[in-house]
C-alpha cells in the first residue's frame, strides 16, 4: 500500500478577518486574514446532501439531529441558508465569547452573543456577499456581517461561526457548519462596530 | 480548511489490488465549485458556465433546493458525478476550467475506447481519526480487448430542472494505464480537520 501523498496542494480555504472601526468609521483593528481550521462535521454534511439531494440529519444547535437539508421539501431552494438579515441573529456569520478549543464535532458556538442592545449583545447587521469571481490566482467568494456594540460596555469577541438555516423545514432548524476560536480576542468597544468577513477561497 | 485527496485504485479480473496510489492531495476545485455554493447560501440563483461553454443556471432559487449539485450519478450514467478522460489536448488545470478536456465514455458492451461505468456511491461524513471524511467514488471496467489510459478526472454536478451540467473539481493525474479486464476505481476525499 502507498503512502498518503504529502505534496502541498491548494484545497478550499477559508479565510477570517476581524476589523473593528469607531462610530466615526475610523479602523482601530484589523486581524488581516487569518487561516482558519473551522469546518466542523456539519459542514460536510452539508455538502453529502447537496451531492446526492437527499434528505439529511445533522446535530443542530440543540443538539438534536434534524435536517441541515430537506432533499427539495417546501418546493423551493430553502435549505443551508446564511443571508440573515438585519438584527437576525439566528443564523449567518455568529460571534461569541467562549473560549474552548474547537472540535470536529462542535455543534454550536460555546456562547453566542445574542441580537439586541443589552449588556453583552450586539446589534447584527444583514448578511453581505461579494459574488463568486477570480481574484488573482484564486477564486474567492466572500461573506461579511457587522455586529455593533450599543451595549454600554466593551465586549470581546474570541469565537466566531456561521449557521445555516433550514427554512423549509416546520421547526426551522439551525446548524453550525464553521466555528473558529480566536487565538486572540478582539475588543469591540462601546458605540464601536466589528466586521467578520469569511473568504471561502480555491486556487488551482 | 478542505483537504481534498484523490485515490486510484487498480483491480485485476479478480479482484487484486494491481496498484493504489493512497490518497494524493489534489487542487482540483474549479470557479463553479463556490458558485454553486453561493447559491444555496446567499438563496439567489446563479448562473455559471457549463461543460458546453454556456453561462446556464447552477442553482435556482425559486426550485427545490435538491434539483441542484447532484452528482449521484447511476450506473451507466457518464454525465454526471466522477468522469474520467485521456487529456488528449493536454489541458492544465485552470481556476476556469469549465470541461473534462476529453471525456471517456460509457459503454455497457466493451466498445473501443470505452470504460463501463457503475454508480457513483458516497461514504458519508464521519470522524476518521482526527479528521471528518467524506468520499465520493466510482468504479470503471475496462470491458474492452485493449488499454485505455486515463489522465484527467473531474466530477461534474447535475441541474436536473434543466439538464445542465457543471465542473466542480477536475485534475491532471499520472497516466493510469487500464487494461482490458481491469476496474479502476477514483476515490475522492474531502477532509475537514479542526
Amino acid at each position: 500500500m502507498r503512502k498518503d501523498s504529502k505534496e502541498k496542494a491548494n484545497d478550499v480555504q477559508l479565510l477570517l478577518r476581524l476589523e473593528v472601526r469607531d462610530a466615526q468609521g475610523r479602523l482601530i483593528s484589523n486581524t488581516g486574514n487569518i487561516k482558519s481550521k473551522s469546518f466542523v462535521i456539519q459542514w460536510l454534511e452539508g455538502v453529502y446532501s447537496i451531492f446526492r439531494g437527499i434528505a439529511f440529519n445533522a446535530t443542530d444547535i440543540n443538539n438534536a439531529e434534524t435536517e441541515i437539508n430537506n432533499g427539495g421539501g417546501y418546493g423551493l431552494s430553502s435549505c443551508l441558508w446564511i443571508q440573515a438579515g438585519v438584527d437576525n441573529g439566528t443564523y449567518g456569520i455568529v460571534i461569541g465569547t467562549g473560549t474552548n478549543a474547537v472540535t470536529n464535532t462542535d455543534y454550536r458556538l460555546q456562547t453566542k452573543i445574542a441580537q439586541g442592545a443589552g449588556a453583552g449583545q450586539m446589534s447584527h447587521g444583514a448578511m453581505i456577499f461579494v459574488t463568486t469571481a477570480i481574484v488573482g490566482a484564486n477564486v474567492d467568494f466572500v461573506t461579511k456581517r457587522t455586529f455593533t456594540n450599543n451595549s454600554g460596555a466593551q465586549i470581546t469577541v474570541n469565537e466566531a461561526g456561521t449557521y445555516t438555516y433550514n427554512a423549509g423545514h416546520v421547526a426551522h432548524p439551525v446548524h453550525c457548519i464553521i466555528r473558529d476560536k480566536l487565538a486572540v480576542g478582539v475588543d469591540v468597544p462601546d458605540k464601536c462596530s466589528l466586521t467578520v468577513y469569511y473568504t471561502w477561497r480555491t486556487t488551482v | 480548511m478542505i483537504e481534498t485527496y484523490h485515490r486510484l485504485v487498480l483491480r485485476d479480473k479478480e479482484g487484486r489490488v494491481v496498484r493504489d496510489t493512497g490518497k494524493v492531495r489534489c487542487r482540483s476545485y474549479v470557479l463553479q465549485f463556490l458558485q454553486l455554493l453561493e447559491g444555496f447560501f446567499s438563496n439567489v440563483t446563479i448562473s455559471a458556465k457549463d461543460i458546453a461553454g454556456a453561462s446556464t443556471t447552477i442553482h435556482n432559487r425559486l426550485n427545490q433546493g435538491n434539483f441542484y449539485g447532484r452528482t449521484d450519478a447511476g450506473a451507466g450514467v457518464d454525465t454526471h458525478g466522477v468522469l474520467v478522460g485521456t487529456n488528449v489536448g493536454a489541458t492544465p488545470e485552470s481556476n476556469d476550467n469549465f470541461k473534462i478536456d476529453t471525456q471517456i465514455l460509457h459503454s455497457g458492451i466493451g466498445e473501443a475506447g470505452k470504460l463501463n461505468y457503475q454508480a457513483t456511491t458516497f461514504v458519508a461524513p464521519r470522524v476518521v481519526g482526527a479528521n471528518i471524511d467524506l468520499d465520493v467514488s466510482r468504479a470503471f471496467i475496462n470491458e474492452t480487448a485493449g488499454t485505455i489510459t486515463v489522465k484527467e478526472i473531474v466530477i461534474y454536478c447535475k441541474n436536473t430542472a434543466d439538464t445542465k451540467y457543471h465542473l466542480l473539481l477536475r485534475d491532471v493525474v499520472a497516466d493510469q494505464a487500464v487494461l482490458s479486464g481491469q476496474t479502476l476505481t477514483v476515490v475522492y476525499t474531502l477532509r475537514t480537520t479542526a
